[in-house]
């Protein structure tokens, strides 16, 4: 559970740049982060998924598509 | 002159048949005080106790007869009666009748109008039934379409999205949580 | 018929109302589940009784905070969820689609229809626990509620905001009680709500069918939780049905709704907290079960004047076994509640139906709410019928009576007979007045012993018909006056007078 807490999981769609990276380092640092490990899953389209311990930030396309075909 | 001779002769005969039977007028005198003597002894021991008896026998025969009539007087009254208690009956009958049958109709009523409210409700519940499935094919339809046009957006956005539209889009993402934690 | 412009047009709309932001949420990870119990893994700032998302449209509630996990029940889908899924937090406690919307619909304790009549556009929704009326919000308990059963309208009356526990074995008539009751509502602005908790299917048809047939439905909702439902949703479904109701006494209407029954929701409740391995306690229920009922019964209330004015009235029903009304739950609702109707099924069986014990049975607070008029005369009811009882078990004894015993006796009989009433046949008002009246008379004393039922409805028909001016007359509300009384007797009397012609003449006629 600590360790898990420490390490931010980040899914993105493809590989991510260097300016996508300082950011996401950056974000995590905030949260008390300090280890990122990466995913790419195309499947989520685009936008990123970062999961910190419990929290997770879901900015992926996928997940905003799956919310207007809820609601309709 | 003749006619003279005869009767003279009837009357000397008849004279000399009452001197012959030795009947003289004192004898028939006396017969007739006689007479007289037993019908007024008579009179009063024989006809008083039969006449007595006959006005009896004949009061007798009134009372009766008055009898007869109250009888007859009564029976009159009883048939009236009679009379009366059937009308009575009868109309206690057709009253029995009518209030039976009022309860009846309300019943009736009752139940008239229970099948009216009855066959209201089917017809209701026919028509939500077919309002229903209206809103359901509207909405089979609805999910249909959005279905089919979020799969088309996933496969035109997949394929065009460029890498600098998806930085921006991680960009934005990354802003805006961290707005929210912050504010 | 369909336009599909307009569709079109509609979802248009709905996707521009779609809030477009990416979400960032409490997650946790389904570490063991079985019975339709999950324990999760993560999940920190989860509150109890939230509502979770979990991974391919399930729902669940969230029950038990512990150290390191989380145990929620399953609303479905408890044989497609797997371990490792993920569960989101919600931040919403469950809701009751609530409104009149919901009047004479059949649903789900989540407010979904079961009835296949169609969506149900609710115009609102409310959290299913809300905590009950405070004590300066609640007035007093002054207007009656017609069950339309001279029985308990005359001994045990009913008023509205009241709670009152209907108790019995099965098979005594419980349910009958309280859906002539929903039937009597007809007409008196009462809103019904008949909350079924793991019944069985086809005997809710059947109440359903009543209801529907008797015109009852339009001011009733039915919230059913069958037999074969999730545990969970038995479990919410009174919760539910308390939330519709509350819905409608803010709005400052009366409302009656029945809990049929109590005795399998707590069942149901044991068996979630038994799975969840919270401790057992006294016939393995858990501990708070007590709090379980409380907390449903104190939400029915009445109003002040000032909040509205509106009620619930509940009708909570409890089942017994073998008559033992000392078990765990029916001493815990009997304690809570404002009185008992106490059913036996030794009565229902020898014909008294309903099967009501009127030495058990008692109502707190509904005599204040009673009809003056039938207050006035239904005073000695219960101490007559007590003397009766005595006498009757004496007479087994088979002694010798005087003429004075035997009266009591008679009369007590005949009370006793004019109290038994048929299902689906409602008294009003009026007519209990009548019948009161004329059982504790000397009319009484010239109907045959075995006649008084049929005298009694034959009675009622032939004031209605041709003594109308009797019930007209009639005000409940003010004291029966002595010439009204002489008015109902010399009516009774006359209906004897044209019954027992009736019958010489019939006997004649033979």
């Amino acid at each position: 559970m600590a360790e898990e807490k420490l390490v931010a999981k980040v899914v993105v769609s493809e590989k991510p740049d260097d300016s996508v990276l300082r950011m996401v380092a950056e974000f995590v640092k905030k949260r008390g982060c300090y280890k990122t490990e990466y995913t790419i899953d195309p499947d989520i389209i685009g936008g990123i998924v970062i999961r910190i311990g419990d929290k997770v930030y879901d900015g992926s396309l996928r997940s905003r598509l799956e919310t207007i075909r809820q609601s309709l | 002159m003749f006619e003279f001779d005869s009767g003279m002769m009837i009357l000397s005969g008849i004279a000399d048949m009452f001197e012959r039977l030795n009947i003289t007028w004192q004898g028939i005198l006396l017969h007739l005080f006689n007479l007289v003597i037993l019908t007024v002894g008579l009179y009063f021991l024989l006809f008083k106790p039969v006449k007595k008896m006959i006005r009896e026998r004949q009061e007798k025969v009134k009372k009766i007869e008055k009898e007869n009539a109250d009888l007859n007087e009564e029976v009159k009254a009883l048939k009236n009666s009679s009379r009366e208690a059937l009308a009575e009956a009868k109309k206690e009958a057709a009253a029995m009748h009518e209030n039976a049958v009022k309860v009846a109709n309300r019943k009736a009523d009752e139940i008239v109008s229970d099948a009216k409210a009855r066959a209201k409700e089917i017809v209701a519940r026919t028509e939500t039934e077919m309002d229903e499935e209206r809103a359901k094919l509207r909405s089979d339809l609805e999910k249909q379409i959005a279905d089919v046009s979020l799969a088309v957006a996933e496969k035109v956005v997949g394929r065009d999205i460029t890498k600098e539209d998806n930085r921006r889009l991680i960009e934005e993402s990354l802003k805006e949580w961290s707005e929210k934690e912050n504010g | 018929m369909l336009d599909l412009n307009e569709i079109g047009k509609e979802l248009k709309e709905k996707i521009a109302k779609v809030k477009d932001d990416g979400k960032s949420r409490s997650t946790g990870k389904i570490v063991y589940s079985g019975d339709g119990i999950v324990k999760i893994a993560g999940l920190s700032d989860v509150k109890y009784n939230e509502l979770l998302d979990v991974r391919g449209g399930y729902h669940a509630l969230a029950l038990n905070l512990e150290h390191d996990s989380v145990g929620a029940v399953l609303f479905s889908g408890e044989d497609r969820v797997r371990f490792g899924d993920y569960v989101y937090s919600t931040g919403k406690t469950l809701e009751m689609k609530v409104g009149s919307a919901l009047l004479g619909r059949i649903v789900n304790p989540l407010g979904e229809p079961l009835d296949g009549l169609g969506e149900i556009a609710a115009e609102a929704s409310r959290p299913i626990e809300y905590p009950a009326p405070a004590i300066m919000d609640r007035g007093k308990v002054n207007k009656p509620l017609q069950t339309g059963i001279l029985a308990i309208d005359s001994m045990i009356p009913i008023g509205r905001g009241q709670r009152e526990l209907i108790i019995g074995d099965r098979q005594t008539g419980k349910t009958a009680i309280a859906v002539d009751t929903i039937l009597n509502q007809k007409g008196e602005n009462v809103i019904c709500i008949y909350v079924s908790i793991g019944q069985k299917a086809s005997s809710l048809a059947k109440i359903i069918n009543t209801l529907r047939q008797g015109g009852a439905m339009e001011y009733t909702c039915v919230v059913s939780a069958t037999a074969d439902d999730a545990v969970p949703l038995q479990y919410i479904a009174p919760y539910s049905g308390c939330a519709l109701a509350e819905h409608f006494m803010y709005q400052g209407k009366d409302v009656l709704i029945v809990y049929d029954d109590l005795s399998k929701h707590a069942v149901a409740y044991r068996a979630m907290s038994l799975l969840l391995k919270r401790p057992a306690g006294r016939e393995a229920y858990p501990g708070d079960v007590f709090y379980l009922h409380s907390r449903l019964l104190e939400r029915s209330a009445k109003l002040s004047e000032e909040k509205g004015g509106g009620s619930i009235t509940a009708l909570p029903i409890v089942e017994t076994l073998a008559g033992d009304i000392s078990a765990y739950i029916p001493t815990n609702v009997i304690s809570i509640t404002d009185g008992q109707i106490y059913l036996e099924s030794e009565l229902f069986n020898s014909g008294v139906r309903p099967a009501v014990n009127v030495g058990l049975s008692v109502s707190r607070v509904g005599g204040s709410a009673q009809r003056k008029a039938i207050r006035q005369i239904s005073g000695q009811l219960r101490i007559n019928l007590a003397q009766y009882r005595e006498l009757a078990i004496f007479m087994q004894f088979g002694s010798d009576l005087d003429s004075e015993t035997q009266k009591t006796l008679s009369r007590g009989a005949k009370l006793t007979d004019t109290l038994k009433q048929r299902q689906y046949l409602n008294y009003t008002v009026r007519e209990m007045i009548v019948l009161l009246t004329v059982a504790q008379s000397n009319v009484i004393d010239g109907v045959p012993a075995k006649k008084v039922g049929e005298y009694n409805e034959g009675l009622l028909d032939y004031i209605r018909v041709n003594r109308k001016e009797i019930l007209d007359g009639l005000d409940p509300d003010a004291g029966l006056s002595e010439e009204m009384k002489e008015k109902i007797l010399a009516a009774a009397q006359e209906y004897l007078n044209f019954v027992s012609d009736e019958e010489a003449e019939g006997e004649k006629n033979v």
